[in-house]
């Protein structure tokens, strides 16, 4: 006990891994936060927009009237000459060109390029055009009763409620964060690198002494897994509470399986970190895979682009299967998004087999380890 | 330039550290090309149905079977799969997570015959269709909007006196009246983008990541305190040995770009190579590789451990790429982070990388204007972070 006692305090005294363990993955979700806040929110601007309408005439005045009913509301027309109007939309000052009278009285649009703010445009002069014929049809069969079509069109009503599937949310910024928790676990592979070349006599002068003392080199071992693992845990939980009340981000409501998740995960990061810390391998190298590795299994994860994982799942879904990554990001939505327990417990079932067999390798790796000389 | 020729010494011992450290290099290097490779192949499909409107497959689940939900499937039908769908929730859902679907209409028993009385005032309350979207994707809105229009018309047609078949016909015949919309000559447009174009997006990412881990581990060395000492104690001045460095590592940055032109070749065939602007691509990739070289002697220097050049690392190279908008596009960013990721030279770097994918013929005068720009940007960026490097460095070796 004393002994595990004083690992804890050697590994928490050590500041830049701590502070670095704890709050990377902090700054990296506030980020995500950042640039995803307000993905999916309703932040309309009006769109500026040129009319071109000289000396119009009927039919293509009725553009004019519908446009001008429209300024203010879903874009700014501001009145032009061609020229003015190619020059704007060249200088990016409008984003569109309405001309009242594109060819035959029939309304056209020019944008600058395409996007969202242009495709409503487009959207915009379709819904007039098929209006304009649709009362064009009426006027011609039941011309006494244009009037009440007119009256329906104008009625502001709404035919659409957006709902949820079982009041979830299918926000793939959600694949973000979850795969962020999976970087904050795989980030225990520092400290585990530590407690690895700490143990492996033939690595550190540390662990050289402390291979002469009495102690039993499994018990050894095990305690500097458990308390990687614990130091890590602790952090995954203040990361996953930081993300729920820090950032008020809906995880969902399962704190007690994220929580085991996270516990499966940091026992993955830790064990994995040992293992290659306690190898006899170039320094550098060392290090490089503890970094690549984990930042390459995250990016399948969907850590870098959020869809990686379902073009995965698309094409190749056993990579997400013996991905740690993805099982433990996989985990996360059907445990909080998509409700589905038995593809939960799959996930849960195969990272846990791959917790076990990374942290018996690193138990065995290092237990009963004799040297004749170092 | 003549003491840099006498006093060599410095400059080989960074060759030789980072001889060391050359596999540990080139493995960041694959990772980061590997990483580089796949999402630009994989970004190119989705990123029209980000903005425009595209077909969507939309699963329906018809509780009311009425002539008016026929003729809305039939409308939905002419322009996305339609899926029939028997409403089971699970299924649903991994259909959404996967992508397999992207809207999910349900039609409540009952809706027609509301949908008829609300046109006689006799219901009421009018029901309403049951949707769920994808909220990253303006495709479901622009649905909805389809959706409301087509309800819209076939009311407009019965009021005028149609029955509802014939109301359903004319509304679904209005589909051959199509807005004209012209894209202005030269044009800015995604789909005219080159594959390339996407694959250069992505160099921000790979060269802050390359560089900041091959520097900041070589630099580790560097700082190990009797290293430091000796070097410090050696009539070298510590301007000189930063300078030895740069240099030692300008050789390494300088093999590592042109590497990392090959990587078009593998995403896009040989069309980069023979497109019109390619020169400008690479002047835009050499003013952000002296950004990354910069913040790469940055961390080097201030990063004491492996976790903090790993955390730092991570944090400057997502946290720029996010807002700067090379993971996600710029337009969907909001306006306040739009209004912050100027400051970045990320931004800059993709926005002259857009300008040149969706420029297909000669730059403009404002093309040409948004490159200097851009240029100027990038190497005042890299030439005031690596003055700040430096005086942090000098002032580090005062103190020893």
């Amino acid at each position: 006990m004393q002994s595990l006692k004083y690992r804890y305090l050697q590994v928490v005294r050590d500041r830049g891994n701590m502070f670095w363990g704890l709050f990377y993955p902090m700054i990296l979700a506030t980020f995500f936060f950042i640039a995803f806040g307000d993905l999916g929110k309703d932040s309309w601007k009006e769109i500026p927009v040129a009319l071109v309408a000289e000396e119009v005439q009927e039919p293509a005045a009725m553009f004019v009237s519908f446009l001008e009913t429209m300024d203010g509301e879903l874009i700014t027309v501001t009145n032009m000459t061609e020229e003015e109007a190619l020059a704007a939309l060249s200088g990016e000052t409008v984003e569109g060109i309405f001309f009242a009278d594109g060819g035959d009285g029939a309304p056209a649009l020019t944008v600058g390029k395409s996007g969202l703010r242009e495709t409503m445009l487009s959207m915009l002069l379709d819904a007039y055009v098929k209006n304009a014929a649709m009362y064009r049809d009426i006027a011609l069969s039941h011309p006494e009763r244009l009037q009440d079509a007119l009256s329906v069109m104008q009625e502001d009503v709404s035919h659409i409620r957006e709902v949820t599937l079982g009041g979830k949310t299918y926000d793939h910024v959600l694949e973000y964060f979850f795969a962020s928790i999976a970087m904050m676990c795989f980030f225990g592979c520092f400290t585990g690198q530590k407690l690895g070349e700490e143990a492996a006599a033939n690595v550190s002068r540390q662990a050289a002494r402390r291979s002469i003392s009495p102690e039993k080199k499994s018990l050894a071992v095990l305690g500097d897994l458990t308390v990687g693992i614990s130091i890590q845990f602790a952090s995954a939980l203040l990361f996953l509470l930081f993300l729920q009340y820090g950032l008020r981000i809906s995880l969902g409501g399962n704190f007690l399986g994220m929580a085991l998740i996270c516990l499966l995960g940091s026992m993955v990061g830790v064990s994995l970190g040992m293992v290659v810390g306690s190898a006899k391998i170039k320094e550098g190298f060392k290090t490089a895979i503890l970094v690549a590795l984990p930042l390459f299994l995250c990016f399948l994860a969907g850590l870098m682009f959020g869809e990686m994982k379902v073009l995965i799942e698309r094409s190749f879904p056993l990579l997400n299967r013996v991905n740690p990554a993805a099982l433990i990001s996989d985990a996360l939505y059907f445990l909080n998004v998509y409700n589905d327990p038995a593809g939960f417990r799959l996930r849960l079932f195969l990272l846990f087999v791959f917790a076990a067999v990374m942290t018996i390798w690193a138990f065995v790796s290092l237990r009963r380890t004799r040297y004749d000389s170092i | 330039m003549t003491a840099f020729k006498k006093n060599r010494t410095v400059f080989f011992l960074y060759l030789a550290e980072i001889r060391y450290n050359l596999p540990a290099m080139l493995m960041y290097m694959v990772i980061f090309m590997s990483i580089c490779v796949a999402i630009s192949r994989s970004r190119t499909e989705t990123m029209q149905e980000m903005f425009e409107k595209t077909a969507v497959p939309v699963a329906v689940i018809d509780r009311d079977e009425s002539e008016l939900s026929k003729g809305l499937i039939a409308f939905l039908g002419q322009e996305n799969k339609v899926i029939s769908s028997d409403g089971e929730e699970n299924e649903l859902t991994r259909q959404l997570y996967y992508r397999e679907i992207g809207y999910v209409l349900t039609i409540p028993e009952g809706f027609g015959a509301s949908f008829a009385d609300a046109l006689t005032g006799e219901a009421k309350e009018e029901m309403s269709l049951e949707v769920v979207k994808l909220p990253d994707h303006a495709a479901g809105y622009y649905l909805d909007a389809d959706i409301e229009q087509f309800l819209s018309r076939v009311k407009a047609y019965l009021a005028a006196g149609d029955g509802l078949e014939e109301a359903l016909d004319q509304t679904l015949a209005l589909r051959e009246h199509q807005a004209e919309v012209r894209i202005a000559e030269g044009a800015y447009a995604y789909d005219n983008m080159p594959r390339f174009t996407y694959t250069f997006n992505y160099y921000p990412y790979l060269y802050l990541s390359v560089l900041t881990y091959c520097v900041g581990f070589v630099l580790k060395t560097f700082r190990e305190k009797k290293l430091a000492d000796r070097l410090n104690a050696s009539p070298i001045p510590a301007a000189t040995r930063n300078l030895h460095g740069i240099a030692a590592f300008s050789v390494v940055f300088f093999v590592f770009w042109l590497l990392s032109l090959l990587i078009p070749l593998v995403t896009d065939g040989t069309s980069f190579y023979t497109s019109p602007h390619r020169g400008l691509y690479l002047i835009n990739t050499v003013a952000f590789l002296l950004v990354a070289a910069s913040i790469a002697f940055f961390i080097g220097h201030v990063a004491k451990n492996e976790i903090a050049i790993t955390a730092l690392t991570n944090v400057v190279g997502l946290g720029m790429c996010f807002l700067g908008g090379v993971f996600v596009p710029l337009d969907v960013l909001s306006e306040n982070v739009q209004k912050f990721s100027r400051f970045l030279p990320s931004y800059w770097y993709v926005r002259v990388c857009n300008m040149l994918g969706m420029r297909q013929g000669d730059l403009t005068a404002a093309d040409f204007g948004l490159f200097r720009e851009s240029m100027l940007f990038q190497c005042v960026f890299a030439a005031a972070l690596l003055m700040l490097t430096l005086y942090i460095v000098k002032k580090r070796s005062e103190n020893v």
